[in-house]
């Protein structure tokens, strides 16, 4: 197992954001986690990447746990997040942002930024570019990027269609699919719960801050309760 | 009898169309739920119909006056009061004093301290009284929130997320106090993520997507909608093998 989460709760301040949340993903998946906006998507990976303290529970990665660990020590580990909006360096050109993505390698970044330039060929030809210049959908481009180049072993991301035109959407889909032959498992936090489903291998549904329905994503699909959670009838 | 009225509304921020010639209608004595995918322009809404934002076009209808026009603090004295996403308070005063200061705004027709009273004992906050707001969890934070705009006797209330950040007991617990008040004849427009826990409040549904009105009608009829379904699920594509 890859990544294993256990029991998770967290509080904003007196709000509780996760309560006893559970997920594991293994080594060349893609899981996916959905559910209605405030249900603790976003939180539970700014948990993992540890910008977010739990109040208790913990989270454990190739066996080693990462409680107390900063964000800086867990990227280090191999762990990337791609978070919600995007986040990119507006500033800083394409080529700069994808190099501190890598920030933190000491080895050879070549092979990484070949796959990376030939997954999203328009980053190439943007490559000296403003990326606050990037139209919405290769900023997302450029945010999954940038989460590759440190070569991690598992990416997180955070709502990557949020915005996009559907066409987009299917687009960015299926790459994202394509990423797990490269050794790189996915944790994808989706409010576009179709597409989760067509691209995950496994899915957990959060409401409120807890697993509400969890298993293989073909199996979820068809449970009655999703759309119940979504739309609470 | 329609308390209020949306006419072809609109604003835009830069190129993007937040709210998008949407119409609706609020009658007295319903409460109307408006929810819709984030981003969906449900809070710019609100502020179109506060004056909190300046609108772009359109028009509002309130009580058969046009009140287009008015300014955030013209509107608590006609009878509309809103909540905010995030309970905010005095921090300074107690729950007795932050109820009490709301409703001086009407302190002419009304006894500010038995309108402070009854709205305490109606929201259920009578225990709390002198305490501060600090000392509080975030639940009755947004109960005081909902009493304190309740304390101006609003003929319309519009609660911005009163659930937001809350357990389901804290939930249901505003969940009755909010029936509580539309039995004293108020009517509300509730924006709500939480839509389980609303579904059992609302007469109606208004539902918003990237700055339309989508859908209307009651929650059975909402949630079959398929473009309502869209808007929250996303739609059925075809992906790559």
């Amino acid at each position: 197992m890859l990544l294993e989460v256990k029991d998770l709760t967290v509080h904003y301040g007196k709000a509780r954001a996760l309560d006893s949340v559970g997920l594991s993903v293994d080594s060349g998946q893609i899981v996916s986690v959905i559910g209605p906006n405030g249900a603790g998507k976003s939180t539970l990976l700014r948990t993992i990447s540890g910008l977010v303290p739990p109040t208790s529970g913990g989270v454990q990665f190739k066996g080693k746990k990462l409680d107390g660990l900063s964000p800086a020590e867990i990227v280090k580990h191999g762990i990337a997040h791609c978070p919600e909006g995007r986040k990119v360096f507006p500033r800083m050109t394409v080529m700069e942002n994808l190099r501190l993505g890598a920030y933190t390698r000491k080895d050879d970044i070549s092979s990484e930024l070949d796959y990376v330039l030939s997954l999203f060929p328009i980053l190439k030809e943007r490559q000296g570019q403003g990326a606050g210049t990037l139209s919405g959908g290769e900023q997302g481009m450029l945010s999954i990027s940038r989460g590759l180049m440190l070569k991690p072993s598992l990416l997180l991301v955070d709502e990557p269609t949020l915005g996009l035109a559907p066409m987009l959407s299917v687009e960015l889909g299926n790459k994202l699919k394509r990423i797990p032959e490269e050794g790189v498992s996915i944790l994808l936090v989706e409010q576009n719960a179709r597409l989760a489903f067509a691209i995950s291998q496994r899915c957990y549904v959060l409401e409120h801050g807890r697993v509400i329905i969890q298993g293989p994503s073909q199996q979820v699909e068809q449970d009655p309760h999703v759309r119940e959670s979504y739309l609470g009838l | 009898m329609i308390l209020l009225q949306g006419i072809n509304l609109s604003k835009h921020f830069g190129g993007l169309a937040a709210v998008d010639d949407v119409s609706f209608e609020i009658n007295q004595g319903e409460i109307v739920g408006l929810i819709g995918p984030n981003g969906a322009g449900k809070t710019t809404l609100i502020n179109l119909l506060t004056g909190t934002l300046y609108k772009d076009g359109g028009k509002v209808i309130f009580k058969g006056r046009d009140i287009t026009k008015i300014k955030p603090y013209q509107t608590t004295p006609i009878g509309i009061c809103r909540t905010f996403q995030m309970a905010t308070s005095f921090p300074g005063m107690s729950v007795w004093e932050n109820i009490k200061v709301a409703t001086l705004v009407k302190a002419k027709s009304i006894d500010p301290d038995e309108q402070a009273r009854q709205v305490m004992e109606l929201i259920g906050l009578r225990e709390y009284a002198d305490l501060l707001p600090t000392q509080l969890p975030y639940g009755d934070l947004k109960r005081l929130d909902i009493a304190r705009a309740l304390a101006t006797s609003p003929e319309l209330l519009l609660l911005d997320e009163p659930f937001s950040g809350l357990a389901i007991p804290e939930i249901r617990a505003i969940a009755t106090g909010l029936q509580g008040i539309t039995n004293q004849g108020v009517t509300l427009l509730i924006i709500e993520h939480v839509l389980r826990e609303l579904m059992p409040l609302v007469d109606r549904l208004i539902v918003l997507n990237f700055g339309q009105k989508i859908a209307e009608g009651s929650p059975q009829s909402v949630v079959r909608d398929e473009k309502v379904i869209e808007a929250y699920l996303g739609r059925e594509e075809s992906y790559a093998a």
